[in-house]
């Protein structure tokens, strides 16, 4: 039997959360009325990040291979960033990223920063007491 | 509300700033913030300096009505001085390293846009963003 150790990981449905560690103390950010705010920071595509921004299928694993300290997760529905008109896409078990951001360049600084604000805004603080639902939200 | 930029706006970072900022010690936190996870968030000299400039001459000009921004790091060494208003979002960009150009960027209502930053278009959009 001829087996392919490169075969694609199934594309994850509509319904599924995916976690991003908070990097830095102001990803999350205290909000009044609003609650909690993710910064658009969070989202920027650097030039290291070549196959998209990192996000992870459990929030217990949003922190794999992370040596530096890191600040809360934030967590995201698949189907809004479908929606928001990116996609997330696995490529290995416990590790995703998300694709259709443009590497921050200073040809696409602004594109950047305004795609970066737009996935910031269907994001959210994770909490294992409340999972998000953006349904629920607003 | 003014729609067009007044004369007196139109200075440029040469000029004497004549008033201080009351977020001075965070923006100057950044100087000594911690790299990590592949991300620079420690502002460089360049992108601090720029930013208090500004800053500065803009709180000199709009004194009270100069309202207090978020500080973030742009992980590139940068800093994003940000105000949020509602619906409209307005962040001034300054860029860690020479070859970069400080920006600004202004979004409402999920539409955004941007150019390149000057005290003019900073006081410009900061009125737009207090109208």
């Amino acid at each position: 039997m001829d087996e392919n150790p490169h075969v694609p990981l199934e594309p994850y449905p509509c319904n599924k959360i995916v976690y991003r560690a908070a990097l830095f103390p102001d990803w999350i950010k205290e909000s009044k009325p609003r609650g909690n705010q993710i910064s658009k920071q969070a989202f920027f595509r650097l030039e290291k990040d070549e196959n998209g921004v990192t996000v992870t299928p459990t929030p217990e694993t949003c922190t794999d291979g992370l040596t530096d300290e890191t600040y809360g997760i934030i967590s995201l529905k698949v189907g809004w960033i479908r929606n928001a008109g990116f996609d997330v896409v696995p490529d290995r078990e416990n590790h995703a990223n998300i694709v259709g951001l443009p590497i921050r360049t200073e040809e696409t600084k602004v594109e950047s920063t305004g795609l970066a604000g737009r996935i910031a805004k269907i994001a959210r603080p994770y909490t294992p007491e409340e999972p998000f639902d953006p349904r629920n939200s607003n | 509300m003014l729609c067009r930029t007044p004369p007196a706006y139109n200075q440029e970072l040469g000029t004497a700033a004549t008033d201080t900022i009351s977020f001075r010690p965070q923006l100057d936190a950044l100087l000594t913030a911690r790299n990590a996870h592949g991300y620079t968030f420690q502002a460089t000299t360049r992108a601090h300096g720029n930013t208090v400039s500004y800053l500065e001459k803009a709180k000199a000009i709009l004194g009270r009505l100069f309202p207090s921004p978020d500080l973030m790091p742009d992980g590139e060494g940068g800093i994003d001085t940000e105000w949020v208003n509602g619906e409209r979002n307005l962040t001034l960009s300054c860029r860690g390293r020479e070859n970069q150009e400080d920006f600004i960027y202004w979004e409402e209502n999920g539409e955004y846009d941007g150019d390149g930053a000057s005290l003019g278009l900073l006081l410009n959009k900061l009125q737009w963003l207090n109208g």
